[in-house]
Parts: structure tokens; sequence; C-alpha cells
């Protein structure tokens, strides 16, 4: 690109543009605070903060109820047909409706360690962007290092 | 007027056979094949050239294209770690099709083909054989290890082994019957509230509040449960990938 000369012109006014840009984003953001960082992470991903906001409890809870429902369904069905592999019948079924529960008690567990975890990633991570912008967590670092080639 | 559940009926548009199989090209089939268009024409319209070539603000559809992109990006990334970016194209294209397919259901009249167990499970089923041969590709028979978690006593592996491999093969039911179930509550409930309008005269305005309450609740559900469904994929692909 650089050794097209009517190009290169065009570049660098639009390299000085995008700087100006990322400069104005940046003084903005500054002045918005938490405020404008929050309802960026909501606009470009609401997967990350905006899925624990008030309504995905429900979604939450729709998700716990399936486990809990789904798990002893699959054990029995899993147990009904070893019984009529062996001719065994109340056996496994029991065995598997009992074992199905156990086993979607431990799915609910891991879902809310699952939570947990992200709820204390984000925690450290909205706590590192107050206090030193270029954070050890890769993505911030990532994001840190764009800007940083942006402004150069 | 129409019961609650009519609209979930599948109604052959033109009748097909293929090597004895019905193949028929169903509604339900119809709007597979828009939700598919719907996501390409949007895509392909995000990826459009712009009127002016320098300019540095996009447009919002490259906008709102870039926006899918990195919220599907993020989850990955987040979720199933840096070597999951190999599976990105498939969990995008699942994310945008449920996407497409929640949010098309949402036109009246229109046909929500994940209301339908079938379409639901055999996408959970694709993703729970593929996560599986991704598992024992990367690791081996040692993949059989998840089945056993660390730490725990050997004689508890009587009891945890079948629990464990109880708790795997439910993934593709909960994956199939979570959106099926909050699709077609959904629906239905949007329905049931809709015959209250006319018969209960002037004060049918309630049900018709009601009504646009639940309309936007349900297009957050369609949202929310497109994500969650490939967030799900995502996480048993972390643990194909790196079995913890």
């Amino acid at each position: 690109m650089k050794e097209e000369g009517g190009r290169k012109f065009d570049n660098l006014e639009g390299e000085k543009a995008l700087t100006n840009l990322s400069l104005r984003i940046d003084s903005l953001r500054g002045e918005l605070g938490r405020g404008g960082d929050e309802g960026d992470g909501e606009g470009s991903g609401e997967g990350g903060r905006g899925m624990h906001g008030g309504m995905s409890g429900m979604s939450l809870g729709a998700r716990v109820m399936v486990e809990l429902l789904v798990a002893p369904g699959v054990g029995g069905v899993l147990g009904y047909s070893l019984d009529g592999l062996w001719g065994t019948l109340p056996l496994f079924l029991v065995l598997g409706v009992v074992l199905g529960g156990a086993a979607g008690v431990l799915n609910v567990k891991r879902l809310s360690d699952r939570d947990d975890e992200k709820r204390e990633r984000e925690a450290y991570e909205a706590g590192d962007k107050e206090g030193d912008k270029g954070g050890d967590k890769e993505c911030g670092e990532g994001r840190g290092k764009e800007e940083e080639w942006q402004v150069r | 007027m129409a019961g609650p559940l009519e609209q979930f009926e599948v109604k052959t548009l033109f009748p097909l056979e293929f090597v004895g199989q019905d193949v028929s090209f169903t509604n339900a089939s119809l709007w597979m094949v828009l939700s598919v268009v719907f996501v390409c024409v949007l895509l392909l319209g995000s990826l459009r050239r712009q009127e002016r070539d320098d300019s540095l603000v996009p447009s919002a559809w490259q906008s709102l294209g870039e926006s899918l992109y990195e919220t599907v990006s993020g989850m990955v990334q987040e979720t199933a770690g840096r070597d999951g970016r190999l599976f990105f194209p498939f969990i995008f294209t699942l994310f945008m099709f449920i996407l497409a397919a929640n949010l098309l259901g949402m036109i009246p009249g229109g046909f929500s083909v994940t209301s339908h167990l079938a379409v639901n499970f055999s996408l959970a089923l694709l993703i729970f054989v593929g996560v599986t041969v991704v598992g024992f590709a990367r690791h081996g028979l040692k993949y059989f290890g998840l089945f056993m978690p660390h730490g725990a006593p050997l004689w508890t592996a009587v009891i945890l082994i079948p629990i464990e491999l109880i708790s795997y093969c439910t993934r593709p039911f909960s994956l199939a019957l979570r959106l099926f179930a909050n699709m077609t509550v959904g629906h239905v409930l949007l329905k049931v509230f809709a015959g209250f309008v006319v018969p209960l005269g002037l004060f049918g305005i309630v049900p018709v509040g009601v009504l646009v309450a639940l309309n936007a609740l349900e297009l957050m559900v369609a949202v929310i449960q497109a994500y969650v469904f490939s967030i799900l994929t995502c996480v048993y692909l972390s643990e194909a990938l790196h079995m913890h």
C-alpha cells in the first residue's frame, strides 16, 4: 500500500482521522466513566454482562428445571433398555431413575459453579479496568494493544 | 377460532418422495429455508461496500453484522478458549440459524421451526456426536476419564461413573428440550391471550396490553435461547477440548 503515491496520502489522512476518532472515543469514554463502559458491553455482546441482569433469572430457572426433569428421564430410559436387554425389569429402571436424579443435581451444581466463576471473573475484570487499564487478562491486553496501534 | 396448538401443525406444501421415504417440502422446511435466506441476506448485506469507500463510520448494517460476529466470537473465546476458535464457524452458523428461526417465528402467521423437537433434537444430536468425536480425536481413550472425576476415591466409581454417564447422555435432551419448551410455551401463551381479546369486548384492551408485553418478552426469549443454545455448545466443546 505504501508504494502507491496517491493511495499513501489517502491512507495518511485516513489514519489521522482514525487517530482522532479513537482519541475522541477514549475521551468520551473517560467522561462517561463506568456508565459508558457498561453500555458498550451490553451493546456489543449481551452475553458478557447483560445475561446476569434482571430477566436472566427466569431463563436460569428454566435451565435448572429442564436439567432436573430430563436427567431422571434419560436415566430411566437407559435403565429400561438395559432391563429389556437382560430381562431384569424393575432393577435398572429404578436404578437409572435414581442415578439420573443424582446426575440432574450434579448438572445443576455445575451450572451454578460456572455462573459463580463467571461472576467472579467479571468482578475481577471490572476492578481491573478501574485500576489499571492494561490488565493481565488476554482480552484486555489485546484491546490495549489495538488501541495503542491505532493511536500510533 | 383456531386452537392454541394449531400453529405448530406441520403441513405438506409440495409432496415429494425419495427412495420410498416421505421427504415432502413442508411449512417447516419453508421456514427453515427462510431462516437461512434471512441470515445470508443479513450477513452479505453487512459485507456490502459502502458508497464512500473511505468512510470511517460503519453503516448500521455493517455494525449489526460486526456486533453479531463479536458477540459469538467473544463467547467462543471466553467459553471454549483459544483452540475453540477452530469451531467458531460452526457455532456462529448455529447461533444465527436458531436466532433467525426464533425471530421469524415471531412474525404473526409465521411458523417457529424451533418449537419442534425434531428440529432441535437433530441439532442437539449433531452437536452431541460432534463433541464426542472431537473429544475422542483429541484425547483418545483418555476421554473416558471424563466419567471419573479427579481425586474421587476408587470405590465411588461404582456410583460416579453411571451418574457421569447419564449426565453426559442428558446433554442432547436438555439442549433440545430447553429450546423447544421456551419457544412452545411462549407461542401457546400468545395464542391463548389473543383468544381472550375478541370475546371480552371492550375489556379486550387488557389482554392486548398483556400481548404487547408478552411479545417483547418473547423477542427477548428468542434471542436468549439462541444464545444459551450456542453457549452450551461451547461449554460442551470446551469440556471435550480440555477435559475438565
